[in-house]
């Protein structure tokens, strides 16, 4: 009966994780950038039944022992790094990646962090940092140049004051093996980690493209997630009245010698 | 004790009824060998005692049973989410070696290795699988596809006999010797299959299980106060 107990708290612990993730995924419904994440859930390890004292038939000569498997825990949360939708913003310096690539940002100690959050602005000395003030890297970009445009395939013009445009680089992006193995460090911003491998920087080729007065909102779609949110408390609920069962059970069994 | 052993089942069921790929339980229970009942101090027809009957000596699990049926398959549109329609499993590599599973939640590791999410390589039918950047497409026949020039082809198995599988955990099942056959099952892109746990019958057999275990205490009090009486009340004088 033990068992029984576990395996619904288990069951219980697992959607609880779902909800969890849910619920970051709603409050996170216009951020932008913001790439949903999904729960998967696993079944752990099957214990034998054959043991003495148990009232199992033992398995037939080539046949599979009797085995009861010990509940379920989240196997994994994965990152679905499919676009969000875009919106035009009409700002100068606002730009979405369509396709895949990451922007580069600078953290104070030194280290790169990745975001596909594209809304940055000039700072005082007239570099290019993120909404949280970090530097963005965008090698080819003169300090203090107020006026930009940037072609689809990344480059950079710097538009004169009478109106002419010279060209004065090239935007390289980092790329990523699996993009799906980046480690989320809040902020809108994402780090390498060993699953993800490094990051290639390169200029968007033909499968990117840049959009200038674009940004990238969430992939979260707020119905899916109802949906999700509803389903696990369903779940949850239907382990909560399983573990009920199994107490009561039990508790028959202690009602034995009254 | 057999209705304990099956609410362990059931309750194992139901804490996985959202686990991609997952299999349910069912754990089936037989009679104990039932013993003769001869008629005692009968000696008129020695040396053969006449066989009056016979008695049960209760219930024991026969066996637990994976239940091998499809599960709902569910869109997610994910491009590395594959699910099987039809019998048959993806080839997994773990330390312990090759393993089973129809959980096709994959993912792809640093060097573009298809992984399960759990971190095990998923085996193609040349070895790994290595895909390269770019647009992955997978057709029915598990064949993969980047930018439309093959990179590899999925291994699928199937078993003469799946019901001898035995569970591994992370939806994977250990073929214990038995023979890889070829499949015909087809390969969705963007889909999962959830566990194929049933959650209304789940629950029936729950309260069923409950009910037997109950009516068992109840038998097991009644002989008790049968025997209460007998050791207590025979003979007592008041």
């Amino acid at each position: 009966m033990l068992r029984s107990l576990w395996n619904a708290a288990s069951g219980m612990r697992a959607q609880q994780e779902k909800i969890d993730v849910t619920a970051n995924n709603i409050a996170n419904v216009n951020t932008t950038g913001f790439k949903k994440k999904t729960t998967v859930f696993h079944d752990l390890l099957y214990q034998s039944l054959e043991r003495r004292g148990n009232a199992v038939a033992p398995a037939a000569a080539g046949g599979r022992t009797s085995t009861v498997g010990v509940g379920s825990a989240v196997g994994a949360v994965r990152a679905d790094m499919r676009a969000g939708t875009y919106l035009q913003t009409g700002r100068a310096l606002d730009l979405a990646v369509v396709g895949e690539g990451f922007f580069r940002v600078e953290l104070p100690d030194g280290s790169i962090a990745y975001t596909r959050d594209g809304s940055f602005s000039l700072d005082a000395a007239g570099n290019l940092v993120n909404a949280q003030g970090q530097r963005v890297l965008f090698p080819g970009l003169p300090s203090g140049q107020q006026e930009l445009h940037i072609s689809p395939q990344g480059q950079v013009f710097a538009i004169e004051p009478d109106g002419e445009q010279v060209a004065v680089g090239t935007v390289t992006l980092a790329y990523f093996n699996n993009p799906q193995g980046l480690e989320q460090f809040g902020g809108n911003l994402l780090l390498a980690t060993e699953a993800s491998g490094e990051a290639e920087n390169r200029a968007p080729g033909n499968a990117t493209k840049l959009m200038q007065g674009y940004l990238e909102s969430s992939n979260v779609e707020l119905s899916e997630e109802l949906v999700n949110l509803l389903a696990s408390q369903r779940a949850f609920e239907l382990n909560s009245r399983a573990l009920r069962t199994s107490d009561e059970m039990w508790s028959i069994a202690n009602q034995i010698r009254r | 004790m057999v209705e304990s052993a099956r609410q362990e089942t059931i309750t194992n069921n139901l804490a996985n009824s959202e686990t991609t790929g997952f299999k349910r339980d069912l754990a089936l229970q037989r009679a104990q060998t039932e013993l003769p009942v001869l008629r005692v101090g009968d000696n008129n027809r020695l040396p053969l005692q006449p066989v009056i009957g016979t008695l049960g000596t209760g219930s024991l699990v026969d066996g637990i049973h994976t239940v091998h049926e499809q599960g709902v398959v569910r869109e997610t549109g994910g491009k590395l989410d594959l699910a099987l329609s039809g019998p048959g499993f993806f080839t997994v590599e773990t330390a312990q070696g090759l393993r089973f599973t129809r959980n096709g939640a994959f993912t792809l590791d640093a060097d573009g290795f298809l992984r399960t999410d759990a971190g095990h390589r998923v085996m193609g039918i040349e070895g790994y699988l290595q895909i390269p950047a770019g647009e992955l497409t997978v057709d029915n026949d598990g064949g993969l596809f980047v930018d439309g020039a093959p990179v590899g082809r999925l291994r699928l198995a199937g078993f003469a006999e799946a019901e001898l599988l035995s569970k591994q955990g992370e939806a994977m099942f250990d073929a214990g010797g038995q023979a890889e056959l070829a499949v015909a099952a087809q390969v969705k892109q963007g889909f999962l299959e959830s566990g194929n746990v049933q959650v209304i019958q789940e629950m029936v057999r729950m309260i069923a299980t409950q009910r037997a275990y109950e009516t068992n205490q109840r038998a097991l009090q009644a002989q008790d106060e049968l025997l209460g009486k007998a050791v207590n009340e025979i003979g007592s004088l008041r």
